[in-house]
């Protein structure tokens, strides 16, 4: 199961969040500061692996991280997930976010928090790796947009009548 | 103010409310769309209302409106309003859109309680056999959240369950694949039968995710233990894999499953060897090759795994180490002999391995090598730096030595002094942890009692150093082990006088409150054993000095902020002030006092309690008064108010009968659970069988029985005077780890001795060298002994019972029984796959909607679609169910696919066996078949992986940053290198390039005399104006006078004109131009509606004067006012603007503006500039910007550069204003 996954960026600054398990706003805040803490002091070459975050807890968890020009990459899973398997998921993340934005970039993901988080429920389900395959994932959200984008036509066209 | 109040108040009566809105959404079902928009129109408007009931009215339906993903960010088990989602979800789940139902879908993984998954397990179930590959995925992995919150579902789901890992869809398969991996983890014997399948998926399955799934011990990792044959079956499919895959993170998995099952027979089961192939894992595919026999099997993954570790890629460094610590734990002698690797990966620089590397240090210390290692450790822990690692590291060395029961140690002494090294730590969390050590060895180990109060005495001596004001609260924890200790045992002590002024000192008191009361105490303690030693020798002037000590020093104590150092203290000086009156009347008081602590606290077994017998006579579970019986019910109460008083027979039932009915019922009850499957029982209680001799003697104590001398003898502590002398600065366990050297040396050289009179009595002349000793474990006798090992506990107790079960897991509940009721799966009883049809009590309960009356509203159609889908189910479950029973009995008789058959040696024909591994086909070519999309989607990250994916991204910026400097126009690919971004930048001006002058006054028209420029601000002091600010140079010989300024208003656009003037008169410009002079005039329009740009028509008019006269000119020109005009430069923080956006409840646009050359600063300036932008953060070639209309509405941008492109998505409050504003910014981005 994935407990949570974190993205932030070379400054701590908290650019997506999502937990899998209920915690309070103040529990989740303290959380995305103690794994950027322990990440962030971490050399480039070094392995991607981390144990020991405190609070999302337990001996069985397991930070996977990695980190991409301005961005960490973090989740937080238990030992049912291959660790290598999760550093293929996140590459398959970036490179959708980036096949969905063109060139993708830190800022997106604030500007697009909506589809990000879209994207990222097409790729994993309540903690369970629901696809991995990058052009399925891509075919959904591009289907979904067109039908938002459909949607939004209805949307403006009363007010095109004033 | 209060009539406009009133007013507000009286109009917004007829403002829809939440209730309102949700019905109106409801009655519109034909037009949704337009219902909403114009509700929000209405919102809007309300919003911005002096009232702040209706400006929370307003927020209240927009909440309503954001929906699945807020729910799924911010619901949660306790957020009560989930219970109202039921029939929402439930109507979304049945929306003909797959989108639709995928969204409701997700948003229920996140917040899904018992309740609902109660109420939506028969809905989500009839989705797992939806047409649409993509609803059926989403529902079938939903469905472990289901099983998690309501166990209950797992049984009649379960089949569904099964068939959707032989789904068409790889996507429905991976999910499928994931629950039931999730579920086996949990309780693997329920999923042996699954075997089968999971076989032939890894057999056939090209997805990778799903290969490591079913790979990864949460399958095979689990289940092979339980069916050992499986083992075997497995190592020719993972053999091919391994063979065959390019992904490194499968054969990672492949590889550990094999170390995992390694067993004899799996081994040689697996005898074609195929030729390794060139992959930077080839070591360790021969690891599946045939193996002779057993340990050398083990051993070989051991060496090989040693080859990952000294791999350079960190990632297969810690992989070989996790897989090592699995090897430890069944084969912890194979794996010893890389204790240098293990030692050496301490060094590392990666906090993570140096980790792993301590924890595989846990398994492999033995007597023999115990001290090194530790030796080893505590130079890593006067190196490490930083405190968690330290405290890691401490933690380590204190598990290590202490693991069961310090079964490893031999000398404590050693020990202790490590402990007292340990103190020294700075700024440790653990002090307790190494109090508890000290106490816990001082107790047990009778032996050392004498060092270890040598020891602690010079602690105590040197309490300043440790309790150093700074980390009160870690390391002094040991103060408390230590004054204990040197009180409890100080017949021990050498100088008592000492120790008990060392506690006396005054600042002591600094200590927490609790350790001062241990020092209270034990002050005592130590008091007594001075006055007895006094007292002996007769010298009552020293034994009243004593006294007077304390009588002394105890009132800092009385003052203590402490309750219990207080309370002890008054009493204790109040004790010793009377001692001090007997002995000023010379009677002999030591006797008396030390009787306050006669007799030895000794040690007790955990769980000791269950060896004290139960008193004869003394039945627990029998009741004490009798139960109240179930007929006795409140009502029956009041009756005997109107009664008299009578006895009660029914209480009073004879007890004979009683019992005997109790007994039945229990056996039924018994009979009932075993038949419920539903019932967790628990393990049966232990036994309560005692020996006939009870007593407190039977608590286990053990006696110690000493070998060893106990004292460092002084030849090895140069310069020590005497025991427990600790050479200042040198660390002491050095010398014992010296000492023990030669006390095992002399050992052995005992023992060889013995051993060869032995032998040359047996066989004389017959030589054999034993110079190549190996000494193991057993050899070594430890010096002291340790009370209270496991196997003193009683009978019944183990260290772990009953602790580790941790009645609130979650998980406990899905220990559910899928095959039938009750018979456990074994090798002899193969497991019939049949089910056992479900009980009515464990059918899905199905929602039935019962209100008629509501008959009218919109919900109506809803509800007979939702009945109709929920009746269907039922009967397509039984087909289905009806329909599998078949197939199962078809594959039994056909395939034979009963699981033992299947797991039986010799492969049955019909059996999708994969043919002999191609191996040559591997040699030849490296598999390049067809892997489906997956391959295709997954390949770049292989590649990533294979090229190890640090090295490759480093090259790349390496190579972006050459590009860079090169030409620093031409934009990157990729996200940009780290170093480049430095802080995004913020609110900020950009000043880091030189910027083109830029203008943003436009030519507006032109003659012979004059030439006008004007640029248009708005100010969002007054709303809906806008400044014009017109320069006007005038270019002839003339002079220019009376100068006057008209247009033609429009409705939307209208000159601000002096009181009195009517529309059609001019505003004169307020100076003359004489020539070759400009002066710049400011005209103030007012702009109703901003969202689109318009142009109005004007004249200037004005007097030419020259030498020759003067002439009438006038001069007509059109002003533009651009959408951009009507924006004003406002600053926005970060942190706002993420807000701003997440509200969603902005229209979104964009455009890309092709061949673009300028450079992105350059870029963002121009767009701040002409556009009256603000950055909001910058990182790298991306930027957010923000701007605010005079109006109030936000337009927010996000400007991406790309290679010679520039793509701008913008949103906006208002679509049209967005629209406009981003064409105006395409013309001006298609000049740059």
């Amino acid at each position: 199961m994935i407990k949570a996954i974190l993205i932030f960026n070379n400054h701590g600054k908290p650019r997506l969040s999502k937990f899998y398990q209920p915690y309070s706003e103040d529990t989740q805040q303290q959380i995305i500061r103690e794994t950027f803490h322990l990440v962030s002091k971490r050399d480039e070459n070094v392995c991607n692996f981390l144990e020991g975050g405190l609070l999302i807890g337990g001996s069985d968890n397991k930070l996977i991280y990695r980190h991409y020009a301005t961005l960490y990459f973090v989740f937080c899973v238990d030992s049912s997930e291959s660790e290598l398997g999760i550093l293929d998921l996140i590459q398959v993340f970036v490179e959708t976010l980036d096949k969905c934005f063109e060139n993708v970039c830190e800022l997106d993901l604030i500007f697009h928090v909506d589809k990000v988080h879209n994207i990222l429920a097409e790729m994993v389900m309540g903690g369970m790796v629901l696809e991995t395959n990058m052009n399925e994932i891509v075919t959904q959200i591009e289907a979904q947009n067109k039908l938002e984008k459909s949607e939004t036509f209805i949307f403006q066209s009363p007010r095109q009548d004033r | 103010m209060a009539l406009k109040m009133v007013k507000g108040s009286i109009d917004r009566m007829f403002d829809k409310n939440l209730q309102d809105l949700v019905r109106g959404i409801r009655n519109h079902k034909e037009d949704e769309a337009k219902y909403i928009s114009q509700c929000i129109d209405e919102i809007k408007q309300e919003l911005k209302q002096d009232n702040i009931a209706v400006k929370a009215n307003a927020v209240c339906k927009l909440t309503y409106r954001i929906g699945y993903l807020a729910a799924s960010q911010c619901f949660h088990e306790g957020t009560d309003v989930i219970m109202l989602t039921t029939n929402q979800i439930r109507k979304d789940l049945s929306s003909p859109s797959q989108y639709d139902t995928g969204v409701a879908l997700t948003g229920l993984s996140c917040f899904v309680t018992p309740d609902l998954a109660r109420d939506l397990a028969n809905d989500i179930m009839t989705l797992m056999s939806h047409t649409k590959p993509y609803i059926r995925k989403k529902a079938v992995l939903i469905m472990y959240k289901v099983f998690l919150k309501y166990p209950e579902s797992l049984r009649p789901a379960f089949p569904r369950l099964k068939e959707k890992l032989e789904d068409p869809d790889p996507g429905v398969q991976s999910a499928a694949v994931n629950v039931i991996c999730e579920l086996a983890r949990r309780n693997p014997k329920n999923y042996l039968s699954l075997a089968p399948l999971f076989f032939k998926l890894m057999t056939s399955s090209t997805n990778n995710w799903v290969l490591i799934k079913i790979i990864k011990l949460a399958s095979f990792g689990a289940l092979t233990p339980l069916e050992p044959r499986l083992g075997k079956k497995l190592i020719e499919p993972l053999t091919n894999l391994i063979h065959s895959t390019s992904a490194m993170s499968l054969l990672y998995e492949c590889v550990n499953t094999v170390i995992a099952e390694t067993q004899p027979e799996v081994l040689t089961g697996a005898g074609h060897a195929g030729p390794s192939p060139q992959s930077s894992f080839s070591v360790l595919i021969s690891l599946s090759s045939g193996m002779p026999n057993h340990s050398a099997s083990i051993q070989l993954c051991v060496q090989k795994l040693r080859i990952l570790i000294e791999d350079s890629d960190q990632n297969l460094k810690y992989l070989g180490l996790l897989a090592m610590s699995k090897i430890l734990r069944t084969h912890p002698k194979s794996v010893q002999a890389h204790k240098d690797l293990v030692l050496q990966c301490l060094d590392d620089k990666d906090e993570s391995i140096r980790l792993r590397a301590l924890d595989l240090l846990y398994g492999m210390v033995s007597k023999k090598n115990l001290m090194e290692i530790v030796k080893k450790l505590m130079t890593h822990v006067d190196k490490a730096e930083g405190t968690t690692y330290r405290d890691e590291l401490l933690t380590k060395i204190i598990d290590i030595c202490s693991q069961s029961n310090y079964q490893h140690i031999t000398n404590f002494e050693w020990y202790i002094s490590i402990l007292v090294e340990l103190t020294r730590l700075e700024g440790t969390r653990h002090g307790h942890l190494i109090a508890a050590q000290m106490l816990d060895v001082a107790i047990r180990v009778k032996a050392i009692r004498r060092f270890a109060v040598s020891q602690m005495s010079t602690l105590l001596d040197s309490a300043h150093l440790v309790a150093s004001s700074t980390q009160r609260s870690g390391i002094c924890e040991v103060l408390y082990a230590a004054a204990w200790i040197c009180g409890e045992f100080s017949e021990h002590l050498q100088e008592p006088q000492q120790t008990l002024e060392a506690m006396l000192r005054p600042k002591v008191t600094t200590l927490p409150g609790h350790i001062q009361a241990v020092y209270v105490q034990n002050v005592v303690k130590l008091y007594a054993a001075i006055l007895q030693q006094k007292e002996q020798a007769a010298d009552a002037q020293a034994a009243q000095e004593v006294t007077q000590l304390l009588v002394e020093r105890l009132p800092q104590f009385v003052q203590s902020a402490d309750l219990e150092a207080q309370e002890r203290a008054s009493c204790i000086l109040q004790l010793v002030k009377h001692v001090q009156k007997l002995q000023a009347r010379d009677v002999p008081v030591a006797e008396e006092v030390s009787a306050l602590f006669a007799g030895e606290l000794n040690p007790v077994a955990p769980k000791a309690q269950k060896k004290v017998p139960v008193p004869e006579g003394l039945d627990l579970d029998a009741w004490i008064n009798e139960p109240l019986s179930d007929s006795e019910s409140e009502d029956e109460k009041p009756k005997a108010i109107f009664h008299d008083e009578e006895p009660r027979h029914a209480k009073q039932r004879p007890p004979e009968a009683d019992e005997q009915e109790l007994a039945r019922r229990r056996e039924a009850r018994k009979q009932e659970q075993a038949n419920n499957p539903f019932y967790i029982k628990s393990s049966p209680s232990p036994q309560k069988r005692y020996q006939d001799a009870p007593g407190v003697d039977h608590i286990p104590v053990v006696q110690i029985d000493l070998s060893v001398p106990l004292k460092v003898p002084g030849k090895c502590v140069p310069g020590g005077t005497g025991d427990g002398d600790l050479r200042p600065g040198m660390p002491m366990s050095d010398q014992y780890v010296k000492l023990e050297e030669e006390r095992r040396h002399q050992q052995r050289l005992e023992k060889d001795k013995r051993k060869r009179k032995k032998r040359e009595r047996e066989r004389r002349g017959a030589r054999r060298h034993t110079s190549l000793h190996t000494e193991s474990d057993e050899d070594i006798t430890p010096a002291q002994r340790v009370d209270i090992v496991t196997e003193e506990m009683p009978e019944n107790a183990l260290p772990s019972d009953e602790d580790d079960k941790d009645p609130n897991d979650p998980y406990r509940a899905l220990d559910i029984d899928l095959d039938k009721g009750g018979a456990a799966l074994s090798r002899a009883t193969p497991p019939v796959t049949t089910p056992r049809p479900l009980a009515d009590s464990e059918k899905l309960p199905v929602q039935k909607h019962r209100d008629a009356e509501t008959s009218k509203s919109p919900e109506r159609q809803d509800v007979t679609v939702v009945e109709k889908k929920s009746k269907k189910p039922k009967k397509k479950e039984k087909k289905q169910k009806e329909k599998e029973r078949e197939k199962k009995k078809k594959k039994e008789a056909e395939k034979g696919v009963d699981l033992d058959f299947w797991l039986s040696t010799t492969p049955p024909a019909a059996t999708p066996a994969p043919e002999e591994p191609g191996v040559n086909a591997a040699v030849t070519a490296p598999k390049e078949e067809p892997r489906g999309e997956e391959q295709d989607a997954g390949k770049d990250a292989e590649q990533d992986l294979e090229k190890k994916p640090s090295e490759q991204k480093k090259k790349k910026h390496k190579k972006d940053k050459g590009e860079r400097s090169k030409d620093k126009k031409r934009p990157k690919k990729r996200a940009p290198p780290r170093e480049g971004d430095a802080e995004p930048v913020q609110n900020g001006a950009l000043r880091e390039e030189p910027l083109p002058p830029m203008s943003s006054y436009s030519l507006l028209a032109e003659n012979s005399y004059i030439k006008m420029t004007y640029d248009v601000q708005g100010s969002l002091q007054k709303d809906s104006q806008v400044t014009v600010s017109m320069v006007l140079e005038n270019q002839s010989s003339s002079f220019l006078k009376n100068m006057e300024l008209n247009v033609l208003d429009s409705l939307n656009a209208r000159l601000a004109r002096p009181e009195g003037s009517s529309v059609h008169d001019g505003v004169p410009v307020p100076f003359q131009l004489p020539p070759g002079i400009s002066n710049e005039a400011q005209f103030v329009f007012t702009i109703q509606s901003i969202v689109t740009a318009q142009k109005l028509k004007g004249t200037l008019s004005f007097i030419a004067k020259n030498d020759e006269g003067s002439t009438h000119e006038k001069l007509d020109f059109k002003l533009h006012f651009t959408c951009t005009s009507y924006l004003v430069t406002t600053p926005c923080y970060s942190d706002a603007f993420a807000k701003l956006l997440e509200s969603g409840d902005l229209s979104m646009s964009s455009v890309k503006v092709d061949g673009i050359s300028m450079s992105f600063q350059n870029l963002l300036a121009k767009i701040c500039f002409h556009h009256h932008f603000s950055v909001v953060e910058r990182v790298d070639s991306c930027a957010s910007m923000y701007s605010r209309s005079i109006q109030g509405h936000h337009v927010c941008l996000l400007v991406k550069k790309g290679e010679k492109s520039v793509s701008v998505d913008g949103k906006c409050s208002d679509s049209t204003l967005l629209s406009n504003v981003l064409e105006e910014m395409k013309e001006t981005l298609g000049k740059c």
